[in-house]
């Protein structure tokens, strides 16, 4: 018999893991006409689960009582991402007994450096059954339930309800203040955690009189100030680190420890020495909004109107430009850069006004770098390269269009220099608009 | 003369010229407040104006809110945390 080339192997088991997925999504299909048959709780192990959780059960703080807790516990993971993914495993892998996901998004190849849970093959399918098809293959005695919905006012209360604990996964302010609100409403433990860049924040609220979200973040931050992975980066192992440390948590909580701790902010940073810092906490605080005295929060209300931001990690689109004509299309400096290279006219200076990090990812022919936030600072170099142009067009570029605005109304507002525009929605648009093959990132 | 230790997490050191803390020295003899601190951070970093109206602090590793800021007496060799929300996941 012939030997099977390595690359149609390869084939082979990618064509497998697809399968997989849809055999899930079946499952899953199926599962949703079913009626719930909810395990009952039990209060003996198996033999299955004793030889399967022998390690853990050999471990003081948890033995056949905790693990047993653990395996009567439910706990509802928000988020499947790089927070969620950790998490989830990590519940599913200890042996909680039940556990809800929540993710409206869809698998992208962006997400593979830090959300573990998801993997080549399930790019483009529905994050809820990339995870569930993960956790199906560690452990068949935890019983999954997935929500693929945007968690929102009208749905929390009813999700939420159904557990012992909620893990805060997400990614926004919008929904992290949502389900704040609606664990306080519903009396449930919130086990939150967050990362962004290189840093994370952990802190178990809601619990044994200790404060809520709202408590100790009384205000939202602004839009613009908020940081979030898809604009500023992350470090792919940096949620992992607080992901775990969320199931660890959870784990504490189910097994009844966690009401002998005061509660703590943990601050957790790859660039400091040491790594994790740990902050205090008062109790609830009698002034909150929502767990306070008397609270003005009685009832989920809009928080995108709260935080002034949607629930997802979207890039804001500016609009600064009131002036259309400041602006152009990708196509339209398609048109450009075709008679500047063939040397009929279409003189012009590409300015990309993106941080340095960003402009080596990627960068158009020709383009000179100088980020926005140096204008100041380099302002004589910026001046000259304009000067020099002698009337001939400055387009501005960055990665989705909102600082080249800024850029354009620099050099027109304290240069004077009015031939000036902004390439309209970047190089995001570029690569969408023009050229598939430029780098998205 | 007093001096704090001030550390910056998350955006709060991406603001302070990703320093992960300083000494800061405040000119009041008698019982300066958090606030002093935080007007003595703001001047050598402007950056940090927008990240402190949301943030949360601490004050020898016990969490304090913007509203008690003016309430807190600093110390000689006091600790001081500025502690943005971590939105992101």
């Amino acid at each position: 018999m012939e030997r099977p080339k390595i690359s149609e192997l390869r084939d082979q088991l990618h064509s497998l893991r697809k399968q997989e997925l849809e055999i899930e999504a079946q499952i899953l299909a199926l599962e949703a006409e079913e009626q719930s048959t909810a395990q009952k709780a039990s209060d003996r192990l198996t033999n299955e689960e004793i030889r399967r959780y022998s390690r853990q059960l050999l471990i003081p703080e948890v033995g056949t009582e905790g693990q047993l807790k653990l395996r009567n516990s439910s706990v509802l993971v928000v988020g499947t991402g790089g927070l969620g993914s950790p998490c989830a495993l990590y519940l599913a892998a200890m042996g909680i007994g039940r556990l809800g996901l929540v993710d409206h998004d869809v698998v992208d190849q962006s997400n593979l450096h830090r959300q573990v849970l998801h993997t080549e093959a399930s790019c483009g399918f529905s994050k809820v059954l990339s995870a569930v098809t993960s956790i199906s293959r560690l452990s068949s005695l935890c019983e999954t339930k997935v929500y693929d919905v945007l968690l929102d006012s009208t749905n929390a209360r009813d999700i939420i309800g159904g557990y012992d604990i909620v893990v805060d996964a997400t990614d926004n302010a919008a929904t992290r203040y949502l389900i704040n609100d609606a664990c306080v409403l519903s009396g449930i433990p919130l086990v939150s955690g967050s990362a962004v860049r290189l840093d994370g924040q952990l802190t178990v609220y809601n619990h044994n009189g200790g404060p809520c979200y709202r408590c100790l973040f009384p205000t939202p931050p602004a839009p613009d100030a908020m940081a979030n992975c898809s604009e500023t980066g992350v470090l792919g192992v940096v949620p992992g680190v607080i992901g775990c440390l969320q199931a660890m948590e959870v784990v504490k909580l189910a097994t009844g420890r966690k009401v002998n701790e005061d509660p703590s902010m943990l601050l957790f940073s790859y660039r400091s020495q040491p790594h994790f810092r740990s902050v205090k906490l008062r109790g609830r605080k009698p002034t909150c909004a929502v767990c306070g005295d008397e609270p003005t929060v009685t009832k989920l209300i809009d928080y995108v109107a709260f935080c002034g931001a949607g629930p997802n990690d979207d890039a804001p689109q500016w609009k600064l430009l009131e002036d259309p004509t400041h602006r152009i299309s990708c196509e339209r400096y398609r048109e450009v850069q075709d008679l500047s290279d063939a040397g009929v006219g279409g003189k012009h200076l590409l300015l990309d006004v993106r941080d340095e990090v960003q402009f080596t990812i990627c960068q158009l022919p020709h383009s000179v770098n100088i980020p926005i936030d140096q204008f100041d600072t380099r302002r004589k170099e910026l001046e000259e390269a304009v000067q020099s142009l002698d009337g001939a067009p400055v387009y501005a570029v960055c990665r989705r269009g909102n600082l080249s605005q800024m850029a354009v109304r620099y050099i027109r507002d304290q240069l004077g220099y009015e031939q000036c525009f902004d390439i309209a929605g970047g190089l995001v648009a570029w690569q969408r608009e023009v050229d598939a093959e430029f780098p998205a990132y | 003369m007093v001096s704090v230790k001030v550390l910056y997490f998350a955006s709060a050191r991406d603001a302070a010229k990703n320093l992960e803390y300083e000494t800061v020295t405040l000119s009041e003899d008698t019982g300066p407040r958090m606030t002093s601190v935080v007007d003595a951070i703001t001047r050598r970093h402007p950056g940090l104006a927008a990240v402190l109206q949301t943030a949360a602090f601490s004050h020898n590793q016990v969490y304090c809110s913007g509203d008690d800021l003016e309430d807190i007496q600093v110390k000689d060799g006091d600790e001081i945390g500025i502690i943005p929300p971590v939105s992101g996941g």
